[in-house]
């Protein structure tokens, strides 16, 4: 990024070939539309490239993350403003879905052991705070203070939502289970 | 370990940051204690399935339309470095007021002005059209080096053959042509960039790259040229590699000629 802002533009095209998979990835979790999360991150590559002289040296990973979240927030708030999308406001920003809903009948010897249709149904009954932060940790590999510095929180407070959504996530598994 | 540093530390061992004798002392911990580890077990297999998890692939157009948008950016930039005004035009600006008296009063002060320090402002004038000449040069550059990643082998072809004209001759280029040798997915823009970068040959970079990308392509049309060309200034890696290869049997007969031929 530093060659980019001192103006070998070429190897911007160098970032996008490597990112843009993974921002790719980001929007379709929140969007699940291929062309609205293409869009996007088109605009998050354009919108950095417009943007390069105010890259201060930081990790071009959270910078990258930085934008894509606030674009994300951005792409929701214009939608609710001009009621393109007639979504209703909770479930466009928490993905919260009835667990009575779920056809989820785990099995006896599940405790440890969980697929992943069924990991991937209870991750979405997750806030959509906390599935950011797993998404993060796990899909992206971002470490904890990276996490922070995306959220703008404290790598302890990053740490401490990720520990809270795998609990969420782990007891809501179980009490199916016990619910069986 | 502390049990309430538990948290911590597991996700300081999920993110690789403790230390050797850190992780034997975590893994004692969990070891030793049931309800920890089996959160921590859950953990790691959230984390696997993140990594296994299937995601939908942006489609070819992506690209595609990146490159457009990214070229309007970079024609944007040259414009807009185009339309910058000159000191010459900014003080042509200064002339523009409305009363007559005052645009004379301000033509002889900038004629006065001049008269002393006329050559400084004509060397900074040609300082600038030699900067501006120069940026431009490199956007015109940029946009050949973003049409190397067009979908399109067409295009990175003809961007390969727009760098091979323009006679530019630094480590970038030589990169660029290195790497489109040794990863592109289409030969025919692998063998064009093999083309441009021979003309490379004496530069010890680029030699250096042909060299490297011999040792580490498993494409055998690709070693094969890359020794046709290696082998005048380095007969014996050139042998050597040839003997490793026709050490195979099941190397195809005109392959076997080729080589022998080479060395």
């Amino acid at each position: 990024m530093n060659q980019v802002k001192s103006g070998n533009h070429a190897q911007f095209s160098v970032l996008f070939e490597r990112y843009n998979k993974s921002v790719f990835s980001y929007f379709m979790q929140w969007t699940k539309d291929i062309a609205k999360a293409e869009d996007l991150t088109q605009d998050v590559f354009i919108k950095i490239f417009k943007n390069r002289d105010k890259f201060k040296g930081e990790h071009f990973k959270i910078w990258l993350f930085t934008i894509s979240r606030n674009l994300r927030t951005d792409f929701y708030r214009k939608n609710l403003k001009n009621k393109i999308n007639q979504t209703p406001v909770e479930e466009m920003f928490d993905h919260r879905i009835n667990h009575e809903d779920l056809a989820y009948e785990p099995e006896e010897d599940e405790l440890t052991s969980f697929d992943g249709t069924r990991l991937k149904l209870a991750i979405e009954t997750l806030p959509e705070d906390k599935r950011e932060v797993l998404f993060m940790q796990f899909f992206q590999g971002l470490k904890s203070n990276e996490i922070g510095e995306v959220l703008g929180i404290s790598p302890e407070n990053a740490r401490a939502r990720s520990h809270r959504a795998i609990k969420e996530l782990r007891s809501y598994l179980l009490a199916q289970k016990n619910k069986k | 370990m502390k049990r309430d540093k538990f948290e911590k530390w597991m996700t300081s061992y999920l993110e690789n940051d403790l230390s050797e004798s850190e992780i034997k002392e975590f893994e004692a911990f969990i070891a030793e204690n049931e309800d920890e580890r089996a959160y921590f077990q859950f953990a790691l297999q959230l984390k696997k399935y993140y990594k296994n998890i299937e995601t939908v692939k942006p489609t070819t157009s992506l690209q595609e339309r990146f490159n457009k948008a990214f070229l309007t950016e970079i024609d944007t930039i040259s414009n807009t470095k185009q339309q910058e005004p000159s000191i010459f035009e900014k003080y042509l600006s200064l002339l523009s007021i409305h009363f007559a008296p005052r645009k004379l009063a301000y033509t002889a002060l900038v004629l006065c002005f001049g008269i002393f320090i006329g050559n400084w402002f004509s060397s900074k004038d040609d300082i600038q059209l030699v900067q501006l000449q120069e940026q431009i040069k490199n956007l015109e550059s940029s946009i050949k080096f973003a049409q190397l990643n067009s979908q399109s082998p067409a295009d990175r072809i003809q961007a390969i053959a727009a760098l091979n004209d323009s006679n530019e001759k630094n480590y970038e280029v030589i990169n660029v042509l290195s790497e489109k040798v040794q990863n592109d997915d289409n030969s025919h823009v692998q063998l064009a960039a093999l083309s441009a970068l021979k003309n490379y040959s004496k530069d010890p970079y680029a030699k250096e790259k042909m060299v490297n990308t011999l040792l580490e392509s498993d494409e055998l049309f690709l070693k094969i040229l890359l020794m046709q060309i290696i082998v005048e200034w380095d007969r014996e890696l050139v042998k050597k590699e040839a003997a490793i290869i026709l050490s195979k049997d099941t190397l195809a007969t005109r392959y076997r000629t080729i080589l022998n031929k080479i060395i």
